[in-house]
């Protein structure tokens, strides 16, 4: 597993930049996905994470089961908080769901 | 030279709290609008061209998602409250970043899969941005 890193999500960079050319600036609008980080790979955006503890991982590309529960440890460990919820695109065992799915056999 | 990439593959919708996710065959476009209110008046000449001002607020849209459907789908939670989701389309270039278009909303509607022989079941989520953080684009590269 390469280096992960967490930023604040593209959305909420562009939208306070596009707030702060205004004039006079606007400061009291929220902003988009202001409860959302975004993880990177290297450069590449690989998913969102949710601010709040027991909140959600969402990884929007291609994972191996294992490398996703590698991730979803880097990135709770990162953001200080646990995560309770995974979705992973496009293939994931129901356990890994995290929506309390049983295995049916 | 970087070819810039135009495809669709690699797109995703991610919905922050709720965590549906699936094998999504398409994701419609953010429909946003905003009226034009009309101004003209008894001044303009024949032959003129009406008058519009925008409108001060606009509509933030809302967009459909459809998703494959099997047994181990879940459905789209249709009593859950508003939660950031966001849109990502691939990046342009092999170095590249993604771009995202981001905001709160809430689904609006579902659709359960239909079932016809010979054809994959799918299922429909429409998405209503809320306006409370008006959804936000963040270009890519």
């Amino acid at each position: 597993m390469t280096e992960i890193s967490i930023k604040e999500h593209p959305s909420t960079i562009a939208q306070r930049k596009q707030f702060s050319m205004c004039v006079p600036p606007i400061t009291d609008r929220p902003l988009a996905a202001a409860d959302q980080m975004a993880i990177y790979i290297e450069d590449d955006l690989i998913g969102f994470a949710s601010k709040a503890e027991g909140g959600c991982i969402n990884l929007i590309v291609n994972f191996e089961e294992a490398d996703a529960a590698q991730i979803r440890a880097e990135v709770s460990q990162q953001m200080g908080i646990t995560h309770d919820k995974l979705s992973m695109i496009p293939d994931v065992s129901d356990d890994e769901m995290g929506d309390g799915d049983e295995d049916s056999e | 030279m970087a070819l810039k990439n135009y495809a669709s593959q690699g797109a995703a919708v991610s919905f922050g709290t709720s965590a549906l996710t699936g094998k999504i065959t398409s994701i419609g476009s953010v429909e946003q609008s905003r009226d034009a209110l009309e101004i003209t008046d008894l001044s303009i000449s024949a032959g003129g061209s009406k008058r519009f001002i925008p409108a001060d607020i606009y509509d933030p849209g809302t967009f459909d998602v459809e998703f494959l459907y099997s047994a181990a789908q879940a459905l789209p939670d249709i009593a859950a409250v508003a939660e950031t989701v966001t849109i990502t389309w691939p990046k342009a270039t092999t170095s590249g970043s993604a771009a995202t278009f981001a905001g709160t909303g809430f689904i609006a509607s579902r659709g359960t899969a239909e079932a016809a022989p010979g054809e994959l079941m799918k299922m429909t989520v429409s998405v209503q941005w809320d306006g409370e953080t008006a959804p936000a684009y963040s270009a890519g590269s």
